[in-house]
């Protein structure tokens, strides 16, 4: 499951950038020839995301035709 | 890449969302809800992949430093990875070409006791339940094995078309291998396992007689996804084709 190590850099990563932030919503670009499948990453983020400051955001992905696989914006307060 | 979505700022960094009144203040508390913090939508735009990349690129720095060539195959499970390499060892010894090899499996050592039993310096990365090698548990790999400066390290990935082909583990040319007996539509289901590689190893082209598969279609499906991959077909039973694949790996070590 490529896409539980993927989602677990989304969140360190997320976390370190917005030290203190309340993240409310992270969004994604995930193609459809990127090799990820936006299902996997739904069902992982829940538990990557448990007991760090991102529990309790939502993951929105953005789905294209493409192959990008982007971190694209998060919605902090 | 996409633009902003949402709000509409023109900084490019951090715009504000939040109901502005009218005279363009401050956003105004709504009503009912009390004080509401104001919401910012931070634009991160970076590779999901990025940290990978980032371990990926210090180990293709240092083995470039050291003159290193580390290919990596990639193919599903039974393409004919291992036995490709156990039919490469005596070749590429023949012709001096120094190498070891990194074998990358769930659990088993066990393609790591076939490179070794013929005789070649192997180290086995298990990724547990990990379905491919990442940049870091190749650069791990690498420090145990440390390969002599000047010789061509094989990684051979976890038997998948799939999740490998989205990590970089800092090599300098990317193999995919595929049987015959996969099917010729294959390329463009695993487009990013084409995509990304310097050469397609078409394997046990001895079942040709046996199997309804059609070559010329499986190349130009491949040329679909990676117009310019070089198509090697070979036969490791019938020892076909392996002088041109040593001569493929010679030619890229000595790529400056
Ligand atoms: N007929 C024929 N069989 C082959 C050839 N190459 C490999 N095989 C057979 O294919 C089977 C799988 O080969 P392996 O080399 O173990 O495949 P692999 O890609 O390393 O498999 P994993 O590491 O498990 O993903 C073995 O039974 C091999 O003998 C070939 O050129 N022709
Ligand atoms: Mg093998």
């Amino acid at each position: 499951m490529h896409e539980l190590s993927l989602m677990d850099d989304v969140v360190a990563a997320v976390a370190r950038e917005l030290r203190g932030a309340r993240v409310h919503v992270v969004r994604l670009v995930v193609g459809l020839r990127s090799g990820a499948s936006p299902r996997a990453l739904r069902s992982c983020f829940e538990v990557c995301a448990g007991g760090t400051p991102l529990e309790g955001a939502a993951l929105d992905i953005v789905e294209t035709d493409g192959d990008e696989l982007w971190l694209e914006e998060v919605e902090v307060s | 890449m996409c633009t902003s979505r949402g709000s509409g700022g023109e900084d490019g960094h951090v715009l504000v969302r939040g109901d502005r009144d009218d005279r363009g203040g401050a956003p105004a508390p709504r009503e009912g809800l009390g004080w509401v913090r104001e919401v910012r939508t931070v634009r991160l735009e970076r590779e999901l992949l990025a940290s990978n990349n980032r371990v990926s690129a210090r180990t293709r720095r240092l083995l470039a430093d050291i003159g290193v060539t580390m290919v990596n195959l990639i193919g599903a499970p039974g393409a004919g990875k291992t036995s490709l390499l156990e039919a490469t060892v005596p070749r590429l010894r023949a012709a001096g070409v120094s190498f070891a090899v990194l074998q990358g499996d769930q659990t088993t050592d066990l393609d790591a006791k076939r490179i070794g039993r013929a005789g070649v310096r192997t180290l086995q990365v298990n990724t547990g339940a990990g379905c491919h090698l990442d940049a870091a548990m190749v650069a791990d790999g690498l420090s145990t094995l440390a390969p002599e400066p000047g010789s061509v390290v094989f990684v051979e990935n976890v038997g998948n078309l799939v999740c490998p082909a989205l990590y970089d583990l800092g090599e300098l040319a990317r193999v995919v291998v595929m049987s015959v007996t996969e099917g010729e539509d294959k390329p463009l289901k695993y487009a990013q396992a084409f995509r990304a590689a310097d050469l397609f190893v078409l394997t046990k082209t001895d079942l040709l007689p046996y199997v309804e598969f059609d070559e010329a279609a499986c190349v130009s499906n491949a040329r679909r996804v990676n117009a310019r991959l070089p198509v090697l077909p070979l036969s490791v039973t019938r020892a076909d084709g392996l002088d041109e694949w040593c001569a493929w790996v010679e030619r890229t070590a000595r790529r400056p």
